[in-house]
């Protein structure tokens, strides 16, 4: 490829990117739910038509856990439609078992033709407050199947040749309790597919079809050379990673995710065989959120300048065997997938790389507890109050680098809430969110501290909670210790004892003034933590990340009362523990 | 004109009976083919009832209903060859699980007369499997809504509408099978017809379809006047609602019009699966008004205008969305019937609720179709058959049951008191079913439950999920609302 090719194939690569910026733009300025416009939960795509396969060739930073997930979506919609795709056309689909997640993940995607076929595909997928079925905002920890979940919805047209098919819509609207959020959302989901449809008819107007393929050709294999490259710089050999997600909220305990990766020159391959079967409880991966978090743990692994298409997998097969926890048939319920078992996934992929390229890991596991609450506004609309602001902290360190941000790494893309905006949209009051001492996982470089939120309700209010990461902490790498364990309180008032939810509570009644309390278990610590800098330690007990205590059992630093580092004991310390 | 109007009119009651017998041969469900839970009918472009067979009083309006919001849906966008189904309680519908397929039909361009069965579907998901959720607390938990949505369009089959029906299904295939059968007994319909209004003229057809409702209305009116004219009394009971007794009450007054119903005072119980629609409210009353004489008048939109009905917006006679309905026809209609009687001073009353189970394999099997266990129905004072309020669904034969589903209904008995002793015994695997006892207007439990299983037997209560053990044994008392004819 000459310059002049190399310098277009990038133009028209970054081109295809700000698209999907401008998507990601037009949904967060345009969707009604405070799920979209304040938390970002949300990512957007544009694909191609190679043959009667897609593959994703420019993607806008989002909710990271959507990244992958969409391509399949993608796929799923089109094949759906194979005969049946014409101009104007915007398919949405969320069916786990037909290239979906969990169902609050609707896709929304529209064929760009050229030359009457469709070549390009922008697409939006984002989380739902609400999909009917038996529980408000869609996770239902009683789930035994996947109608229990929410409404199914296999890929469907909403648009057909450019006239909303408003028959389609209104069946949504009808299965959702927040009606008044949907509306909006698709609405939002389809105008960005619209708009991004239009710029990159301009972009091949400009540009012409066969150059724009050219382009994308050139990017994906250039993505694809870098990951090879990546992956030929670890040592070939068999890597084995194991992890457990605590429990499937009905009985079974430790279910175990297991990835044995074999580094063979510049080709990867993830083997999941010996992951616990599928569970009666709703915590199974569908084989496309599985896949989707393969992909955060593997585009982790490398630089983070390789643009993030299709040549990110190309070197890696996965073989994840049918019927497991992370690839279930249907109908097994998959509602909270895409906190675990997708989490276990990364962890265990992570782990099993940790073992060849220790310094490539570690910042992308992490473990999440849910908790969400729902109710009625005094006219009677409900609301559904995801707890993104609970949700926050939790990242483990890397290489260099202290967990840090206030968002787990898996869902990058999405961000904390504005605490005003929350408490305009909902009767809620953000009343703490702080990081707490002593509960991150020490090392080397420590992870993300612990958080603590409490959100009262002012109105009556139903709230459930899905612990995890309790019994199976957020992991630490390369000698760096586990994350603290998560821990989440019902407070009914402010003169009453706290409910330490031990595994889950469902629909607990909390009356106004109710509050949740989230005590969020810091990240894990990359390697051991008597190599940690005291200098660092005594930065973080300054910070009021650790204790003086902390330092002194966790890192073997020693402080005075005035938090003055007394480097002398503290080395004799850290000898002390190892000679022992 | 009269007689040919009758001989017009008569075949189109054929062609009605043609299309529920149609259905009910050549479906798959238990439901339709041996429970006959549906409702075939032909409608005017209006929509107006123009004739109708029911296996159930509580289709008595709803199709009409039902036809009505598909024809406000698509006011302006339907065409020959479309078929839309709707199924929703908050779209001229009642209880979950229940679809209405309506078929509109264009003779010379325009929307004369059409088609449309209402039919109890095996599962369209829900938090359970089947229709039986005793403590459902909104309307998705019965099932999903379906607001009006075209399976055909111009005869060309909307795949991705279908796929969306029966993916929302854990009997995908009975469902596909139920509504593909639907589909060619409409089509039928259709064509029958073209024939007619082909042969005997537009004009007649119509002629005729408008003297028998003014027909049905005149004699039913007249029926009415004479029993109760002037009578204006109210009655009341309760319904055992999620938050407590739930009061509803009625008065009903009978003047040259008709019936008039007006439930003021009624309660709301949003949490609840009692709740009633506007239109079962009406055909309860229609049905409990008229019962002795309804065999002999056709059933069409004259008996449908007879009744007016008025309810507080958000009560259990009027929800408002999202509150439940799941259970209005198992509790709810029959406390109505027996208020109106009551109040119009008919001793006799129709009948009364009775136990109910929903049996399934364990929850997380894919294809997992429900069966209903309705071995009997409560004696009632009309002698033979089912009570009027069951209308004229039959009971399940014992043997298909074993048959098909190794359920073996062990005893079905009188006994002296004239309530139904049923036992059925669990050959099949281990299931799970829902139990939903209903109190009867005492407040006792209407009827009983026991199960047996692994050597215990223990007495139930509505509930859900209870596992039948292989070797389980069910056995079910049907109150009696009625003397045995044999004292």
């Amino acid at each position: 490829m000459d310059k002049r090719s190399v310098v277009l194939s990038q133009v028209i690569g970054g081109s295809l990117n700000t698209i999907a910026d401008e998507m990601s733009a037009t949904v967060t300025r345009t969707a009604r739910s405070p799920v979209f416009n304040e938390a970002h939960d949300f990512t957007t795509a544009i694909f191609e038509m190679n043959g009667l396969k897609s593959r994703l060739v420019a993607q806008s930073p989002g909710c990271t856990l959507h990244l992958y997930a969409v391509a399949m979506a993608v796929d799923r919609a089109i094949d759906a439609f194979k005969h049946d795709l014409q101009p104007g056309d915007v398919l949405l689909a969320s069916d786990p078992y037909n290239g979906g997640t969990h169902i609050p993940d609707l896709v929304v995607v529209t064929p760009v033709f050229r030359d009457r076929k469709p070549v390009l595909f922008p697409a939006v997928r984002a989380h739902m407050g609400d999909v009917g079925g038996p529980v408000a905002g869609g996770y239902n920890p009683h789930a035994r199947d996947v109608w229990q979940d929410g409404l199914v919805m296999p890929p469907v047209k909403i648009v057909e040749r450019g006239e909303r098919r408003t028959e389609m819509l209104d069946l949504l609207v009808a299965n959702n309790r927040i009606a008044h959020w949907i509306e909006g959302d698709l609405a939002s989901m389809i105008g960005a597919c619209e708009m991004a449809g239009r710029r990159i008819e301009a972009l091949l107007d400009r540009y012409g079809l066969d150059t724009v393929r050219d382009a994308i050709q050139a990017n994906v294999d250039y993505s694809e050379r870098r990951v090879r490259a990546e992956i030929a710089s670890w040592p070939d050999g068999e890597y084995v990673g194991e992890t457990f997600v605590d429990h499937d909220y009905q009985g079974q305990r430790d279910v175990r995710v297991v990835c044995k990766a074999t580094v063979k020159g510049s080709d990867l391959t993830l083997d999941f065989t010996g992951s616990d079967p599928q569970t009666k409880g709703f915590i199974n991966s569908p084989i496309a959120n599985t896949l989707s978090f393969i992909f955060i743990a593997l585009t982790t692994c490398c630089d983070e300048d390789i643009p993030i298409n299709e040549g990110c997998m190309a070197p890696v097969t996965c073989i994840i065997p049918e019927g497991t926890v992370i690839n279930p048939t249907r109908p097994a319920p998959v509602g909270t997938c895409t906190c675990s078992a997708g989490a276990e996934v990364t962890e265990a992929v992570l782990l099993a790389l940790g073992r060849c390229a220790p310094e490539r890991v570690g910042v992308n596991a992490h473990k999440m507890p849910l908790a969400f609450s729902y109710g009625s506004y005094d006219d009677g609309r409900m609301w559904v109050f995801l707890n993104f602001i609970g949700f926050t902290g939790g990242a483990g360190a890397a290489y260099e680098t202290d967990g840090w941000g206030l968002y787990p790494p898996l869902m990058t893309g999405v961000i904390l809430p504005s605490i005003e905006m929350t408490e305009i949209q909902y009767p809620s009051r953000v009343l703490k969110h702080e990081y707490v001492a002593d509960m991150t996982g020490a090392g080397r470089w420590r992870g993300a501290p612990g958080l603590e939120t409490v959100t009262q309700h002012l109105v009556p209010s139903l709230s459930s909670v899905m612990m995890e990461g309790v019994r199976h902490t957020a992991k630490g790498f390369a000698g760096g210790e586990h994350g603290a364990p998560n821990r989440v309180f019902l407070v009914e008032s402010a003169a009453a004892d706290a409910i330490d939810v031990p595994e889950y509570a469902f629909m607990h009644a909390l009356p106004p003034g109710g509050m949740l309390r989230t005590v969020r278990g810091g990240g894990g610590g990359w390697g051991p933590a008597i190599e940690r800098d005291p200098d660092a330690v005594r930065e973080d007990v300054l910070d009021g990340y650790v204790t003086r205590d902390g330092a002194l059992a966790d890192y073997g630093v020693v402080l005075d009362a005035a938090l003055e580092l007394d480097r002398a004991a503290t080395e004799r310390e850290r000898a002390r523990r190892v000679a022992a | 004109m009269i007689v040919r109007s009758q001989i017009v009119y008569s075949r189109l009651c054929a062609i009605v009976r043609e299309l529920a017998e149609t259905v009910g041969r050549t479906a798959r469900s238990r439901g339709l083919t041996e429970g006959r839970r549906y409702a075939a009918a032909v409608l005017t472009g209006a929509p107006q009832l123009a004739a109708q067979v029911q296996f159930g009083p509580e289709h008595a309006y709803l199709v009409r209903d039902s036809a009505a919001t598909v024809l406000d849906r698509f006011a302006f966008n339907l065409f020959d060859g479309d078929v839309v189904i709707v199924g929703d309680p908050y779209s001229g519908g009642s209880t979950p699980q229940m679809l209405t397929v309506v078929a509109p039909l264009f003779f010379e361009g325009e929307l004369v007369l059409f088609p449309a069965v209402r039919a109890q579907m095996a599962d369209l998901a829900g938090e359970f499997p089947g229709d039986l959720h005793p403590f459902a607390a909104e309307t998705w938990q019965d099932a999903v809504r379906f607001t009006p949505l075209k399976i055909y369009r111009h005869g060309v089959l909307q795949r991705d509408a279908l796929r969306f029906v029966l993916r929302n299904s854990r009997a995908e295939k009975i469902v596909a099978a139920d509504l593909e059968a639907i589909v060619a007994a409409l089509r039928a319909s259709c064509a029958a017809l073209v024939r007619l209004m082909t042969e005997h003229g537009r004009a007649d057809v119509e002629t005729a379809v408008a003297s028998a409702i003014a027909h049905s209305r005149r004699v039913a009116a007249a029926d009415l006047e004479a029993r109760f004219g002037g009578r204006d009394e109210t009655a009341e009971a309760t319904i055992p609602g999620a938050g407590g007794a739930v009061p509803l009450k009625v008065r009903v007054a009978v003047g040259p019009d008709g019936l008039t119903l007006d439930l003021a005072g009624t309660g709301s119980d949003p949490s609840g699966p009692f709740n009633m629609t506007p239109g079962q409210v009406k055909g309860y009353g229609l049905v409990a008004a008229l019962a002795e004489r309804l065999d002999e008048i056709a059933f069409n939109d004259g008996l449908l205008q007879l009744v007016t009905a008025t309810a507080p917006k958000g009560s259990i006679a009027d929800p408002v969305l999202p509150a439940a309905t799941g259970l209005s026809d198992a509790l709810t209609g029959h406390r109505l019937a027996a208020l109106v009687r009551r109040a119009l001073g008919l001793a006799e009353r129709l009948d009364g609720p009775a136990p109910a189970i929903v049996a399934f394999r364990p929850i997380g099997a894919e294809e997992n179709p429900p069966v209903a266990l309705d071995l009997a129905f409560p004696l009632a004072a009309q002698g033979w058959g089912p009570p009027v309020l069951a209308g004229r669904r039959t009971m399940p034969s014992a043997e298909e049951m074993e048959a098909r589903e190794r359920l073996v209904v062990l005893g079905r008995e009188f006994d002296e008191t004239g309530a139904v002793r049923a036992a059925v015994r669990n050959d099949r695997m281990p299931l799970e079913a829902n139990f939903f006892l209903p109190q009867a207007a005492d407040g006792a439990t209407a009827g009983s439950f026991t199960l047996t299983a692994e050597g215990a037997t223990r007495p139930l209560e509505s509930a859900t999920i209870v596992p039948i053990a292989e070797g389980g044994l069910v056995e079910i008392t049907y109150p009696a609302y009625g003397t045995r004819a044999d004292g």
